[in-house]
């Protein structure tokens, strides 16, 4: 191995080109809380998912989707007559051991069935989808305050494309990695590792770059320098993790899903010591116009898309769970699940739904408190909005706000700051304990 | 009125950007002719050479059995693999009437289709079809082609217009019809204009849900016809009234003696085509696709208009007045856009001079950058390439884009999958050889030691035309190149600082 060590360059004659900390704030803490945000892509179906089996609504439940309704004999019963769609056998375990919340009726002020501006809405928490910078991204920006600028392993952006969510107000680059592999070459043998251009001299001539530039009024260049060096700076750590992962032998056996190898590779940062703070990960495919379901055996609607989709999750959260249980930090961890919108109560001609509105978030973690939190919205035709929606009974930006004030112990103003809100009118909730 | 760049201020500079930005790379030797044209014959002349250039799509041909009975997949004999659907789409980047193919792009981009939605049996049909349509239409008639879209296989998979029918309504191609395709979230329509939309656009039913033996498979067609007229479907149609962004539709019986319609599409895109906002959705969108995600005030409403009542939806008028406007040639907007996948791959070819790769290595290349075509990441397509949280490029693909020089410069190069690294050594001992030439890129006089300013000059107006490079730029360049002097052979040493200039960050702008 010639010259390609992770950190290596930025310690040495570069210093000073890439500050490798946010300089003048407290370093990132590798033993701090962990949060971990999983937005399931396309709209989940919120009333297939936190069922209303046995509720005062439950007659327009099951009216309105004479073929698509899960019978209560069916689902894993929670409390007040709502119960779990039974792909999520793993969710139950963890609501029984006093780790899983449920928010239900979550939703914004400024509802819109379009996919693409809901997660506007909800990756800048601003209900007119005009911030230019996401929650987290904000977050970031608060915890190096006084710095030039964030160190980008602060976040983990856990897919292929850079999200909103993360980012700054300031142009910093938090990392984006869907595939880890991408940081592995330092273990290829030498041979290949020469034939790799990000050596000493690439850096140092991307370095060259960074200083005494004219920066465009947009920050194009500022942008991409800005992302070569969020690449530079967690190429080290990022492989740390991986060998020290690799090399364990007892490590937990994850699914072969999507979500299940972006979980995985969360489990192993973690496992290698990484100081990151966030981790932002998707799971897609919850668009079901058509085929939510099929019959199974028994003729019920327990097979197809949406199950599949739900059951992939349940048992990437089951391994997650059990790795960082194993690892001794499940304690420092929480999971926060949720969609850009849920579905319309009425099933649609194709075995499916369209859009809707108001949904449901799971909240996992060592130090969750399991309990139903946000009332479950009024199916009553009456109360319905957007065409056959479910209207919202909890604000969406409560949620972060719980997140930041009791897990990341901001001050109830700064957190209230981040998010656009007054203090008064978006309280706290108890799924965390204050 | 749309203030128009003068002739007066007409630059190499000017030149220089029309054509970055019109072509997706070019050779100093274009642009030189270019700004000479302009400076001869006024701005326009040099737009017009760009902008009225003929299509010659008829050039890149459908694979042989396109005419043939024969189709790829398990229905038929013939094999198709995604590396040659990658190939044929990318040799239309590089080597088709530039202007053609980056709107090709761009409207594979605006209707995008994941193949692995498709009906396997007839999946590469759709592909093609569906591509054919986005090239046939990339400088034709905007509404001409959103008609298409209506017709085509592809999208009628993507979004389940094919089961969507008067009794079992499918929102999900009405909702991104006016959201997506026309009108923009912000369009002015209602949920109920969606309903109203989706009803109309009703009882368009693909072969996969009719009985095998069903002889009507107007959606596989080899022509580029629409099937309007249906009559065995008509029983699915929603022919009753409806009202669609504050117009009646009157209702009818498909099918009566009097009654020339089928159902009530036409009028419903003829209502879409008439908002203001139609016009200045696309206008906004190829703004920020052509020049920046910022357009001046009042430029989109006022471009917009005139592509809606004058231009009557042709693009190659409207294509005339963004690149004829003062506001492209803004300084803001010279060299500060980040080159989306696409437009990064070819202007990597031309900027050295060389042919796309082999199939297998482009197909992984394209997905390590981001740029899967046979799969986008949903149905607004791509992320834009708008600069600031730009999703082009996340960590890893900046290191990927920034080895991607080496495929031709060391014939050697590095691919990721989940199970790990491959050097694409291997891949390349299939291959032919990389057909880069030095003498193209730096011509023997200034090779020599005593002419690394002159070579470095070279260089930076090659690979870097809006940008100069700096003083500690330089000076790192120089004490590289001084230190592979004694280790290197001259080849070998200028492909090194070739490398060293590619992976500067100005070089992922244009």
């Amino acid at each position: 191995m010639k010259g390609l060590g992770g950190l290596g360059f930025l310690g040495g004659t570069g210093a000073g080109l890439f500050p490798s900390l946010c300089a003048g704030a407290d370093e990132l803490d590798p033993d701090g809380p962990i949060f971990v945000l999983i937005h399931q892509a396309g709209g989940n179906d919120a009333l297939n998912t936190v069922v209303p089996v046995d509720t005062l609504d439950s007659t327009y439940y099951y009216q309105d989707r004479p073929n698509l309704a899960l019978a209560a004999d069916d689902v894993l019963p929670l409390e007040n007559g709502l119960g779990l769609h039974p792909a999520l056998q793993g969710f139950k375990g963890l609501w029984d051991a006093d780790e899983l919340a449920i928010i239900n009726g979550v939703g914004n002020s400024n509802p819109i069935l379009s996919h693409f501006r809901s997660i506007d809405i909800w990756e800048g928490a601003d209900p007119a989808a005009s911030t230019g910078s996401g929650w987290l991204g904000r977050y970031f920006d608060h915890q190096c305050e006084g710095a030039e600028e964030f160190d980008a392993r602060i976040g983990i952006d856990v897919r292929s494309a850079a999200s909103l969510a993360f980012r700054s107000a300031n142009n910093d680059a938090a990392l984006t990695i869907s595939n880890p592999q991408f940081f592995d070459y330092l273990n290829a043998e030498e041979e290949l590792s020469s034939a790799l251009g990000f050596d000493d001299a690439l850096r140092k001539g991307i370095a060259s770059g960074l200083i005494d530039r004219q920066i465009p009024a947009t920050g194009s260049l500022e942008y991409v320098t800005a992302t070569l060096k969020s690449a530079l700076s967690g190429s080290g750590d990022i492989q740390a993790s991986l060998q020290t992962a690799a090399a364990d032998a007892n490590e937990t056996i994850f699914p072969s899903s999507s979500i299940g190898g972006s979980l995985k590779d969360v489990a192993r940062y973690i496992g290698g010591g990484m100081p990151t703070s966030t981790y932002f990960l998707t799971q897609g495919g919850y668009d079901t116009h058509s085929e939510q379901y099929i019959l199974d055996s028994a003729g019920r609607p327990l097979a197809g898309r949406h199950a599949g989709l739900l059951g992939d999750l349940d048992s990437a959260i089951g391994a997650f769970t059990d790795e960082l249980k194993r690892q001794g930090v499940w304690d420092r961890v929480v999971v926060m699940i949720y969609s850009e919108f849920s579905r319309k109560i009425i099933q649609n001609g194709n075995d499916g739904t369209d859009h809707g509105a108001a949904g449901s978030v799971f909240i996992a973690g060592g130090k969750a408190q399991s309990g139903l939190y946000g009332a479950y919205p009024s199916l009553a035709p009456d109360d319905r909005i957007l065409n056959q929606s479910m209207p919202m009974t909890t604000d969406f930006r409560r949620v972060y706000r719980t997140i930041l004030e009791r897990w990341f112990s901001l001050s109830a103003a700064d957190a209230a700051n981040l998010l656009g809100i007054a203090l008064e009118d978006h309280q706290s909730l108890d799924f965390l304990a204050p | 009125m749309v203030n128009v760049f003068s002739d007066a201020s007409w630059t190499y500079e000017s030149a220089a950007h029309l054509l970055s930005r019109t072509t997706m790379g070019s050779t100093r030797d274009e642009r030189i002719a270019l700004f000479e044209l302009g400076e001869a014959q006024g701005v326009e002349a040099a737009v017009n050479s760009i902008v009225a250039a003929a299509d010659d799509w008829d050039d890149f041909l459908f694979p042989s059995w396109w005419d043939s009975q024969d189709v790829p997949g398990p229905a038929g004999s013939v094999t198709l693999s995604e590396d040659e659907f990658v190939e044929w789409y990318c040799l239309q980047l590089t080597q088709a009437n530039p202007l053609g193919a980056k709107m090709f792009k761009f409207f594979v981009d605006h209707a995008p289709v994941s193949a692995e939605l498709l009906i396997e049996q007839n999946r590469w049909i759709y592909m093609f079809k569906h591509f054919s349509l986005c090239r046939t239409h990339a400088l034709g008639n905007f509404r001409t082609f959103i008609e298409g879209l209506s017709w085509d296989g592809a999208m009628m998979w993507m979004l389940d217009l094919r089961v969507s029918s008067r009794f079992n309504l499918n929102e999900n191609f009405g909702r991104e019809l006016l959201e997506l395709f026309t009108l923009g979230v912000d369009g002015g329509y209602s949920e109920e204009d969606v309903v109203a939309c989706t009803r109309a656009f009703t009882g368009r039913v693909t072969p996969a849900v009719q009985p095998d033996d069903w002889p009507y498979t107007p959606y596989l067609d080899r022509s580029d016809r629409f099937p309007r007229d249906r009559p065995a479907f008509y029983y699915f149609i929603d022919t009753d009234e409806k009202t669609f962004l504050g117009q009646t539709l009157t209702g009818f019986i498909p099918g009566d003696r009097d009654e020339e319609r089928v159902d009530h599409t036409e009028e419903v895109l003829e209502i879409i085509f008439q908002q203001e906002t139609c016009g200045e959705y696309l206008v906004s969108k190829l703004w920020r696709y052509f020049v920046s995600p910022v357009p001046p005030e009042g430029l989109v409403q006022e471009l917009g208009e005139r592509f809606r009542t004058e231009h009557g939806y042709e693009l190659r008028p409207l294509l005339k007045d963004i690149f004829m406007s003062e506001a492209f040639y803004s300084p803001e907007n010279i060299g500060n856009q980040i080159k989306d996948a696409g437009d990064y791959l070819v202007s990597c070819t031309k900027a050295l001079e060389v042919d796309l790769p082999d199939p297998s290595v482009l197909f992984v290349s394209l997905e390590n950058m981001g740029y899967s075509i046979i799969s986008p990441p949903n149905i607004a397509g791509w992320p834009e390439p708008e600069g600031v949280g730009n999703g082009w490029l996340g960590a890893e693909k900046m290191l990927f884009r920034v080895n991607f020089p080496l495929l031709w410069l060391q014939e050697s190069f590095v691919m990721f999958d989940r199970t790990g690294v491959t050097s694409s050594r291997i891949l390349i001992g299939q291959t032919p050889p990389s057909d880069f030439s030095l003498d193209r890129v730096a011509p023997g006089q200034v090779r020599g030691r005593r002419n690394i300013h002159l070579l470095l000059e070279e260089l930076n107006d090659r690979f870097l035309p809006f940008h100069r490079l700096s003083e500690q730029q330089k000076e790192f360049l120089i004490e590289n190149d001084e230190r592979n002097y004694r280790e290197l052979d001259e080849e070998s040493r200028i492909r090194e600082l070739i490398r060293l200039i590619m992976a500067l960050p100005e070089f992922q702008l244009q």
